[in-house]
């Protein structure tokens, strides 16, 4: 049996054991990742300074341990050591999720086919509905946009207003999706798009036709290179890339698009 | 050794990034709650609520605009508040608008929803009416407070949450022990409460990262049977309402904005850790009206909303 003194001094322990562990942990993701900051694979860069301000009230609690131990050991035993594992269970997590990246898997559950409500309204707090905006037979189409002014348009643009963009020479970079529905020579090209973090993103992207698109694998980064046009899809018109080249790319510092 | 399979990677993208907006935040809330209970004399609040039972009833509701105090901590400061005679609708007001109308609540669901100003003032809104309203209908039900209340002086005469590291002497203190009290309560409260935010997240990233969400919309078509499964969520994951909204706004693509309203607004009312402080303060009668009312509160407010507005308002 032990003491009620060396109960506190282990309670004390463990609680300083936490703290720094979760020091250690934010300092590592905001710090030690030079120009490729770890934090930007999880949350926004709007949203850093929530994290150095853990930090920071972090520190304040290893200090106030060590100026004022617990007074008391809460609960004892087995309870007390299943608190801990799960304070301590999303640092577990860390090193798995800093060498992930969300998979194809993730982004087809997170609904595939509904980029443009995903990008375009991305304060909805609706569920994102499958509605075309325009037919694509639409001869009032606006004209493509000057391609001064956005002359590499990235996956948001073109998923936010691709009217602005049809018949357009365009250069994307995308994650490659292939579906049951789509013909054998096309593939959905996607990258996701993180309104607060990666938990909430969501899949935004274009249906690319080019012949050898069942060469492809499922997950692949890809740099499309063709003209935007418009092609029907699950009975409904969808943006797309009538693809000029086709070419493995790695995969970029930051996976995510951000809508501003 | 790290897993290859793609949805446990998945799981543990979601979990870490939902706990780096998360806890920092449950943090920050704690750190204020500390600087209040350490600074702000509990007889200011008293002065505040006593008076006339009805218009305490409404000031009492709002009261978290400048006690910005999370459901964490606030049934053993409603336990000192009643002890020290303010009335139990009043008290009821407080406990139950508190968590809600609140500056810290109001700006993590502003960051949240990412400045959606209509997702935050609803929020306000359908916490402090449904306060008043329950607070309202408790008073005139229970007349008596006996009928009520569990006899008994408060554990914790300080009126604190955990009475633990800080020093119980009462003797006016320097700023500087201030400070050093504010932060042993921040502390003392990551300790409690941190626990269940880490699971409530957890139960979030694996929704996220399991649930199909056309099919999951399928599953849960109507919004009556989404706005449901949100509250029993609420009810279950027992999270902070400083910290609530960035698991609701997980939920944008599967349910409507009126079903993470009610997941919103129910949660920092009534949730499975609230309901167990509930019985160290209530009877049970008293803890079962309360909890029945309350819901059916959320559930009417939602459904007015879902119906009378279709979803919730600048929110689509």
């Amino acid at each position: 049996m032990h003491s009620e003194p060396s109960r506190i001094r282990r309670t004390g322990i463990l609680q300083s054991a936490v703290v720094i562990a979760w020091m250690v942990a934010f300092g590592w993701l905001a710090l030690g990742s030079g120009d490729d900051p770890l934090l930007g694979r999880f949350i926004r860069s709007d949203y850093w300074w929530l994290v150095y301000a853990g930090i920071g009230i972090l520190v304040a609690l290893a200090a106030s341990l060590v100026v004022r131990p617990p007074r008391h050991t809460g609960l004892g035993g087995l309870r007390s050591l299943l608190q801990i594992g799960i304070l301590l269970l999303p640092l577990l997590f860390l090193p798995l999720a800093v060498t992930s990246e969300l998979s194809t898997d993730a982004a087809e559950k997170r609904s595939l086919y509904t980029p443009r409500v995903a990008v375009s309204r991305p304060q909805s707090s609706s569920p994102a509905k499958l509605e075309p905006k325009r037919n694509a037979s639409n001869e009032n189409a606006k004209p493509a946009r000057n391609s001064a002014k956005s002359p590499e348009p990235t996956m948001l643009d073109l998923v936010s207003d691709p009217e602005d963009f049809e018949g357009s020479n365009v250069t994307l970079v995308g994650i490659v999706h292939r579906d049951k529905r789509l013909p054998a020579n096309s593939f959905f090209c996607y990258r996701l798009v993180m309104v607060c973090c990666a938990a909430d993103a969501t899949p935004a992207g274009v249906i690319v036709e080019w012949p050898e698109s069942s060469k492809l694998k499922k997950g692949t980064w890809v740099k499309v290179n063709g003209k935007v046009t418009f092609t029907k899809f699950d009975g409904s018109d969808y943006p797309a890339i009538s693809a000029a080249k086709v070419e493995k790319t790695s995969t970029p510092k930051n996976g995510f698009l951000i809508p501003q | 050794m790290l897993t290859r399979d793609p949805e446990v990677r998945d799981l543990a993208i979601n979990f870490v990034a939902i706990i780096l907006e998360a806890v920092p935040f449950m943090m920050i809330g704690a750190l204020i709650g500390g600087i209040i209970e350490a600074f702000v004399p509990p007889e200011f609040v008293q002065r505040l609520l006593s008076g006339r039972t009805k218009s305490a009833i409404f000031v009492a509701a709002g009261l978290g605009v400048i006690f910005p105090i999370c459901e964490c901590a606030i049934v053993p400061i409603v336990r000192r508040l009643i002890n020290k005679g303010v009335p139990l609708p009043a008290a009821i007001a407080f406990l139950l608008g508190a968590p809600i109308v609140n500056p810290v609540v109001a700006a993590s669901t502003l960051l949240a929803y990412q400045g959606n100003w209509g997702m935050v003032a609803t929020r306000m809104v359908c916490g402090y009416v449904i306060a008043v309203s329950v607070a309202l209908v408790l008073g005139a039900l229970f007349k008596h407070e006996t009928e009520a209340l569990l006899p008994g002086e408060p554990s914790c005469e300080h009126g604190c949450c955990h009475c633990e590291g800080h020093h119980h002497d009462h003797k006016p203190s320097s700023f500087s022990s201030k400070i050093l009290d504010a932060i042993t309560h921040a502390r003392d409260d990551f300790f409690t409460f941190a626990k269940f935010l880490i699971i409530g997240a957890f139960v979030a990233a694996l929704a996220r990262a399991t649930i199909d969400v056309v099919a999951f919309r399928q599953l849960f078509s109507s919004p009556i049977l989404s706005i449901l499964a949100m509250m029993g969520l609420a009810v279950t994951l027992n999270l902070c309402s400083g910290t609530d909204a960035f698991i609701a706004a997980g939920f944008r693509a599967v349910f409507p904005s009126t079903a993470q309203m009610a997941f919103m607004v129910l949660g920092p009312m009534l949730d499975l850790k609230l309901m167990l402080t509930y019985f160290t303060l209530f009877r049970g009668r008293m803890i079962g009206v309360l909890a029945l009312l309350t819901f059916v509160a959320v559930l009417t407010a939602m459904m007015a909303l879902q119906y009378g507005f279709g979803g919730v308002p600048g929110a689509q």
